[in-house]
């Protein structure tokens, strides 16, 4: 993959979803894994990757769930300002639908690509992962 | 060559000459047409004063303090992402990352391959670069 290339366009966004309520149920982390991940899937189509977090929180004495999802995608027009509002707008029905009254917060950042705005395109270099082996962890040569 | 951690890294991290995460660590975009990394990351016994040995030729872009979300949990070192910003020069090969809080601005680490998007060439406008979620280097 070359996210640089001339014609691709990657972009990163980051939905902060702030329960606002102490849930009486428990949610399980591997339930909302699966239900947003199949849900980005259909928002932003397959050439992306999800990462998620969860925080909590203390308001007024209870402890209260912030969850972050972060897309990166090659699909979603980021310039689209109508395709931001399309997708805010999901995120949030889709967020009440399945843990209630929520605040959704969304950044949209330009990974890749040409801004629309006459300034050169954005270029995005991607890490490797740091490996780590047992064997290495135990001393071993790897 | 490959990824590697530079020998007189891991001889100064013994010396506690490095703090992870307080010093000042930074990434620098490399044009390795104009700096011989394998001749030097395991090679080399002493300092070179100011740059590292490292051409300013060579240096197409150089980062600010990466140090905003540094961790060293478990050994494993690890930033935010960040964006090198109007960068402009040569077809760039690789990063070094290095450390501005050191004596002799100690080298850390090469990278060269299997970096997505590299080679890169900078086109005057930003450059992001995402630090995977298990961080530069573990040891």
């Amino acid at each position: 993959m070359d996210p640089n290339s001339t014609h691709q366009q990657w972009s990163e966004w980051e939905f902060t979803v702030r329960l606002l309520w102490a849930p009486f149920f428990r949610v399980t982390l591997q339930d909302v894994e699966y239900n947003v991940a199949t849900f980005m899937r259909k928002g932003f189509g397959s050439s992306s990757r999800m990462k998620m977090e969860k925080k909590q929180r203390v308001v007024s004495g209870e402890l209260r769930d912030t969850w972050v999802f972060t897309v990166q995608t090659e699909a979603a027009n980021v310039n689209d300002p109508s395709k931001r509002q399309y997708m805010l707008d999901s995120v949030t029905r889709f967020m009440e639908n399945g843990l209630g009254k929520v605040d959704v917060g969304m950044e949209v950042r330009l990974l890749a690509g040409s801004p629309e705005d006459g300034k050169p395109a954005e270029q995005w270099l991607i890490m490797p992962p740091s490996v780590v082996t047992t064997k290495m962890i135990m001393g071993d040569t790897p | 060559m490959a990824n590697a951690l530079y020998g007189l890294f891991k001889q100064a991290l013994m010396n506690k000459e490095h703090d992870l995460n307080t010093d000042a660590v930074k990434a620098t975009l490399i044009d390795a047409a104009d700096y011989d990394a394998a001749g030097t990351i395991n090679t080399d016994t002493t300092y070179v004063a100011g740059a590292n040995g490292v051409a300013d030729a060579a240096k197409v872009a150089v980062s600010g303090t990466l140090q905003a979300a540094a961790t060293i949990t478990l050994g494993v070192f690890d930033t935010d992402n960040f964006t090198w910003s109007t960068v402009s020069g040569d077809v760039s090969e690789a990063i070094l990352l290095w450390n501005d809080g050191h004596a002799s601005d100690g080298l850390i680490a090469w990278y060269d391959t299997t970096v997505t998007g590299l080679p890169v060439t900078p086109n005057g406008g930003n450059i992001n670069v995402t630090v995977h979620g298990s961080g530069w280097f573990a040891l």
